[in-house]
């Protein structure tokens, strides 16, 4: 048993139906595993080890949310070609399907040297490996007057739900001819071409409700992931619509005031009627919390994603720092499966492959124009190294856009199976 | 197994399509290639790769379930990508990776599945 039974009572209410499990309830000296954070790297990782252990490892997973909302087709939802709950998942299979204990609530502590995480309810889980998957926070101070106490009238919308909703209906609230200002984060963050997709779904959707706005954005990057795809894409939709600013025109020189509504660029200030800021950005909390970071991220193996201070911890997706993957759903869940091989041969003796990674990220530019980069990845002892890669060409016909996004369509479908079940 | 058949019923990997002029040239893999034994274990794990996309309950929602095809099918299918043979620009990325005994595996182990 992974709780004891003072921490169970206290933690009861915080946690799902799937206690019942037998193998919450005794494990029978099975070893244990538990998985911190339910996005792309922590339910794909959860769900494979439990999967194909068959039974044969006790698999605890953390995550507060009861509903989890996909970072990636949230910019689809700002364009109006999904509604919310198309991006909304749960984590009902997991438990029901797969064994999976599924425990909402907070980790606040990891003791590594007792193999223990502390939740806010409580509780106290015992682990022989922890997977930390808990995704990015933000860099204080990272934008001059913003901080999380400003997310409300300024919102960062890159953590998918209501910070999502919230910025679409301040997007729909602009007065005719009003002003959207994006402030871009820096390298490294999540999802390279995620804040470029966004100013393509936030113009698609202005542009119908209120063609006369102007999008500014201000990105401290002199270039961005798909960035000639993406410029072709905003001069054949959205003509004299986007101001993008980058570095070398005082893009990276910002302030914010979020109670005047204003962002100050290269010291020319502007008022705004919306304005969406996406800080730099770190590994989750957690990762600082368990002393295993280096910087802003947790640095690990490729060989099996294991943190490189600890080696009963393995970080995926977005937290780790790991070499050449983008920061991607697509990464992280690739990377789930890796570590979950790895675990399983650590834990049950199961055979273990080399490594192999790959990522392919869709960008939606607008209605049926879909562009797309991809790489594969192997494990070197220095890091995750690209092997080969492509990415859509400009100029690339009409059919081959509309195919490009049916294929995000198919894969969207496809990697949230493979998270939850 | 009729080569024609082979690439009217492969034309599924990310949905796909040969073009005419494609189809009329021949793509022929040597028999030690379509002889080789795949290690099931070892294309159980490669193919979690691919079910990312290509879902493990079969279902098509844009991208084809592969599940239960013939061996010899998916290893043309994947040398095809291989040798951008065929059009798709993520495939070809996926299969350019695997090496010989690599698709055999895949093969084995996708042809196992419902």
């Amino acid at each position: 048993m992974s709780i004891n039974r003072r921490s169970f009572i206290q933690t009861a209410a915080a946690v799902t139906a799937s206690l019942s499990a037998p193998m919450v309830m005794a494990n029978g000296g099975k070893p244990r595993v538990v998985v911190i954070g339910g996005g792309a790297g922590g339910a794909t990782a959860a769900r494979y080890i439990a999967k194909d252990s068959k039974g044969a490892i006790d698999v605890t997973l953390v995550e507060p949310s009861r509903t989890y909302y996909t970072c990636f087709f949230s910019n689809l939802y700002l364009g109006g070609f999904r509604d919310l709950g198309s991006i909304a998942h749960s984590y009902g299979n997991l438990a029901s399907e797969y064994g999976i204990n599924v425990v909402h609530d907070w980790a606040v502590d990891i003791d590594r040297g007792g193999k223990t995480v502390s939740l806010a309810g409580g509780g106290t889980l015992y682990y022989d490996r922890l997977v930390l998957s808990p995704g990015i926070d933000f860099v204080d101070g990272a934008v001059e007057g913003w901080d999380l106490n400003a997310q409300n009238k300024m919102p960062h919308a890159y953590k998918a739900g209501s910070q999502t909703e919230l910025l679409k209906a301040q997007l729909a609230s602009m007065p005719a001819g009003g002003v959207f200002a994006m402030v871009a984060p820096p390298n490294p963050y999540r999802c390279p071409p995620g804040p470029y997709e966004r100013i393509s779904m936030i113009a698609h959707m202005l542009k119908k409700s209120n063609p006369t706005a102007k999008i500014i954005v201000a990105d401290p990057k002199p270039k961005f992931s798909k960035m000639g795809l993406f410029q072709e894409g905003w001069a054949n939709h959205y003509d004299g619509m986007i101001d993008w600013i980058g570095s070398e025109f005082g893009g990276g020189n910002v302030s914010v005031n979020p109670e005047a509504m204003t962002v100050s660029i290269d010291g020319e200030e502007t008022k705004v009627d919306a304005c969406n800021v996406i800080p730099a950005m770190k590994a989750g909390r957690i990762c600082e919390m368990a002393g295993i970071t280096d910087g802003n991220w947790a640095p690990v193996s490729a060989h099996d994603m294991s943190s490189k201070v600890d080696s009963n911890i393995h970080v995926l997706g977005d937290a780790s720092a790991q070499g050449d993957m983008p920061k991607s759903g697509f990464s992280a869940n690739s990377q789930a499966k890796v570590a979950s091989m790895a675990i399983r041969g650590a834990l049950t003796g199961s055979k273990v492959f080399p490594a192999k990674f790959s990522n392919t990220c869709w960008s939606l530019v607008d209605t049926n124009d879909g562009v797309k980069v991809g790489a594969t990845y192997k494990a070197t002892d220095e890091k995750i190294a690209k092997v080969d890669g492509f990415i859509s060409k400009t100029g690339e016909t009409a059919d081959v856009r509309k195919a490009t996004y049916e294929e995000s369509l198919g894969w969207y479908a496809g990697i949230t199976a493979d998270m939850f079940g | 197994m009729c080569f024609r058949s082979i690439l009217v019923s492969s034309a599924l990997f990310l949905g796909t399509n040969l073009s005419a002029d494609q189809a009329k040239e021949e793509f022929v893999l040597p028999s030690s290639v379509l002889e080789i034994e795949g290690d099931l274990a070892y294309g159980e794990y490669l193919a979690s790769d691919c079910q990312t996309c290509h879902r493990s309950d079969n279902k098509n929602e844009g991208i084809p379930g592969i599940n239960g095809r013939e061996i010899t099918e998916i290893v043309y299918a994947l040398h095809e990508y291989k040798n951008k043979y065929r059009k798709n620009e993520v495939m070809q990325m996926m299969a350019g990776g695997l090496g010989d005994e690599e698709i055999a595996a895949l093969a084995s182990y996708f042809a196992s599945l419902q």
